[in-house]
């Protein structure tokens, strides 16, 4: 029984291209996605692709002077889909789709790389106002609103002196109301941090062994709830960042997987309990958190401390022999994702039987 | 069954073992004895961790390799501990021409459906396209900049040697308690702060609910009849969404959201996430959902009414009569309670948590027949 309700993963489609990839992403409420990379000869590139149940065909492409590191749409409403980017020299653009000639919204202040981008608030109500953050080789992590030109409206930079820091990724959380939101770093040290925008202050900090690559909390819009971080080293570390106790802190469990660096954690949309991680040898994880019998519990002097669950490996299964160093699930079907290799293949990927659990 | 793939692994660990004597095997490192190596021993044994690591030993090869027993462990191990690490097994990601034909056409038809529904969704988003940036809330504004962070390790407190006497000299005793109690005193502040956020995400909750649904708890209902003028006011706000698409989204994603919470026991969120999604768009679903989440918070009179709501929407929902039922049953109408879940049972005969309700409202319902009329002492 148990392994006939295993969910299954199915490579739907594959299209091998003639550039690096960098990163995809599902353009929500539609059946459309977009790649962005770099070509040999130092162009960057950006694609649209549209899926139907034979194949996947590229709808329409831009160039632009530099790479394209990370891409995002979560910051954007349903009637825009404007697309944010990050390139290689450290500029921020945000992209009209259907007229691509000059961007909607452009910063250069960043001196660096971005590594990473996220967005908060674009397609849900009730919380907040849409914001952009970057986080950048320079070592600074910014938070941008497209209202306001040149200036980011929250800025986190290293002491002098540590400039040779390297921010890997960022993202948003807790993003329950108007007022909350955190925005949470990794770094190539090791270190995560956890600001929180409605103080301007670092609220949470650890060091992990090895490099932070890629980090994400299960949801953005609620009372943050369990932050998910993979590391150089096969490692992942799941925290529940529900309850804090002043001196356990939170609450946290560790995992090995996939023998090399993992590159990506991705939860499900429609369930925050699945979520997917992608390794540097080509394989992908797909995992199940289960929450303790009782998550909370109080020590001696009454203070509660958070209680961690387990994890549960529902799927290992390997699709390439190179790093899958992107990859998105589709908000709109459960189970429809896209991902993208080192080999320079884009993969369209259907997991079954994702609604029995 | 041993395969000729097996075979030739035999030989690659004998190998193995040629090449590298003298290291202490796993064997040796776990003390397992070796007469527990045994198929006998292995199907009856009890000691999961033993078995992962007789698994391990097995794997490594360094004893040799015996497939037939690293089965007979691993069904065994799967029995005591199904989630056990040692158990994970790497396979390929299927390509279509691994699976039945009907399956492929069954995911190609699902599929093909889903591009139609949301083109659809797509084409009337782009035709409402609007390039502003439109949000009611401000852009950012901070007094200070935040502090550089200091991304280098810091260096713990250190020690005071126990030969450094200078070091002593200077330690002084009160001083140090004083900063102990100091610390504690700050942790218990920290974690009053700390439940009172908590609680406070839970009335904000509560209070989202009260503002936004035509619903209002019993003890406000008097406030709320006095200002009439503001309830109409918030009903507006009710289609906020520009477009249908937008709206079914929203109802979408914050339907799958109360589903979370409601699994979690965070009961006051899930209900602010369904009552969002019924805000979106109203449909079976989120209200059965809803009023399921209102019998978990004992207000059964609004159970009450979103069950009645799907009921209108459609008259046999199994569902909707259960939820009917359960409401009724809080409410202490135990006559409405049995009629509405007898008509579930006749829907669904295999339904436990209705069966459940009917035993109990049944027994109920003889117990207010006692009361009522002449009282007959059983005799057994």
């Amino acid at each position: 029984m148990e392994t006939f309700a295993k969910p299954q993963i199915i490579c739907h489609n594959e299209k091998t291209l003639d550039y690096a990839i960098h990163d995809v992403k599902w353009i929500p409420c539609s059946a459309k996605f977009v790649a962005v990379g770099g070509k040999s000869n130092g162009a960057g590139i950006a694609e649209i692709y549209s899926i139907s149940s034979d194949g996947v065909q590229k709808l329409d492409e831009f160039f632009r002077k530099d790479y394209f590191k990370c891409c995002t749409f979560d910051a954007s409403s349903l009637r825009n889909r404007h697309l944010a980017t990050g390139d290689f020299s450290g500029r921020l653009q945000v992209w009209d789709l259907e007229d691509t000639l000059l961007p909607v919204y452009q910063t250069s202040v960043h001196t660096a790389v971005i590594n990473s981008i996220d967005g908060v608030a674009g397609q849900s109500a009730n919380c907040g106002a849409p914001e952009i953050v970057t986080g950048s080789r320079d070592g600074c992590v910014m938070v941008w609103d497209v209202r306001q030109k040149d200036v980011p409206v929250a800025k986190f930079t290293p002491l002098e002196g540590q400039a040779g820091r390297d921010c890997w990724c960022v993202v948003f959380g807790n993003s329950y109301n108007n007022e909350e939101r955190i925005v949470v770093a990794g770094y190539d040290n090791g270190d995560v941090k956890m600001f929180d925008l409605k103080t301007m202050s670092v609220r949470w900090s650890k060091c992990l062994k090895n490099g932070v690559v890629n980090l994400q909390f299960d949801r953005k819009d609620i009372p943050m709830n369990k932050l998910l971080v993979t590391t150089l080293e096969s490692k992942i570390f799941c925290f529940d960042v529900r309850t804090e106790h002043p001196k356990k802190g939170f609450a946290h469990l560790t995992e090995k997987a996939h023998d090399s660096t993992i590159w990506q954690v991705k939860h499900l949309p429609q369930n925050r309990e699945i979520f997917m991680t992608t390794g540097g040898s080509g394989s992908l994880c797909l995992w199940k958190y289960n929450y303790p019998a009782k998550r909370v519990e109080e020590d001696s002097d009454g203070i509660p401390y958070g209680v961690i669950g387990e994890l549960q490996q529902l799927q290992n299964a390997v699709l390439s022999n190179q790093p899958i160093t992107a990859f998105d699930w589709c908000v709109d079907k459960l189970g429809l994702s896209v991902c993208s290799a080192y080999d320079q293949t884009l993969r369209v990927l259907i997991t079954t039987k994702l609604n029995l659990y | 069954m041993s395969t000729l793939e097996d075979l030739q692994k035999i030989q690659d660990y004998q190998e193995y073992t040629y090449k590298n004597p003298g290291r202490e095997s796993l064997l040796e490192k776990y003390r397992i004895p070796i007469q527990n190596f045994d198929f006998e021993y292995v199907s009856s044994s009890k000691n999961a961790t033993e078995l992962e690591k007789m698994i391990n030993v097995l794997k490594s090869g360094q004893e040799g390799y015996y497939p037939e027993l690293l089965r007979a462990t691993e069904d065994r191990l799967r029995l005591l501990k199904p989630n056990s690490r040692f158990l994970r097994q790497r396979t390929l990601v299927l390509n279509k021409k691994d699976l039945k034909k009907d399956e492929v056409d069954q995911i190609a038809n699902d599929l093909q459906k889903w591009v139609t529904d949301v083109s659809r969704c797509s084409r009337e988003l782009d035709e409402r396209k609007c390039n502003k940036v439109s949000s009611d809330i401000g852009i950012r504004r901070f007094e200070h900049e935040p502090e550089p962070l200091n991304l280098v390790k810091k260096k713990n407190d250190q020690k005071i040697s126990s030969t450094d006497y200078t070091a002593w000299d200077k330690y002084d005793p009160d001083t140090e308690i004083m900063k102990i109690d100091l610390e504690e005193e700050k942790i218990r502040r920290e974690a009053a702060k700390a439940k009172e956020t908590a609680e406070k995400i839970k009335k904000d909750a509560e209070k989202f609910i009260y503002s936004n649904t035509n619903v209002t708890p019993a003890q406000e209902s008097s406030n709320h009849k006095q200002q009439p003028s503001k309830k109409s006011a918030k009903s507006v706000s009710f289609n906020q969404y520009a477009t249908e698409a937008e709206a079914l989204f929203i109802s979408e994603r914050e339907l799958e959201k109360g589903r979370e919470f409601y699994k979690n026991g965070d009961y006051e969120l899930a209900l602010q996430s369904f009552s969002r999604s019924i805000a979106g768009k109203a449909n079976v679903t989120n209200l059965n959902n809803r009023a399921l989440t209102f019998i978990k918070l004992k207000r059964y009179s609004d159970a009450l009414n979103d069950a009645e709501r799907v009921l209108s929407i459609d008259r046999n929902n199994a569902k909707a009569h259960l939820r009917r039922a359960q409401a009724f049953e809080g409410l202490k109408n135990y006559e409405e309670a049995l009629n509405s879940v007898e008509f579930v049972i006749e829907k669904e005969p295999n339904n436990a948590v209705a069966q459940e309700l009917a035993d109990r409202v049944r027994r109920y319902c003889r117990n207010v027949l006692k009361n009522t009329r002449i009282k007959i002492v059983e005799i057994e």
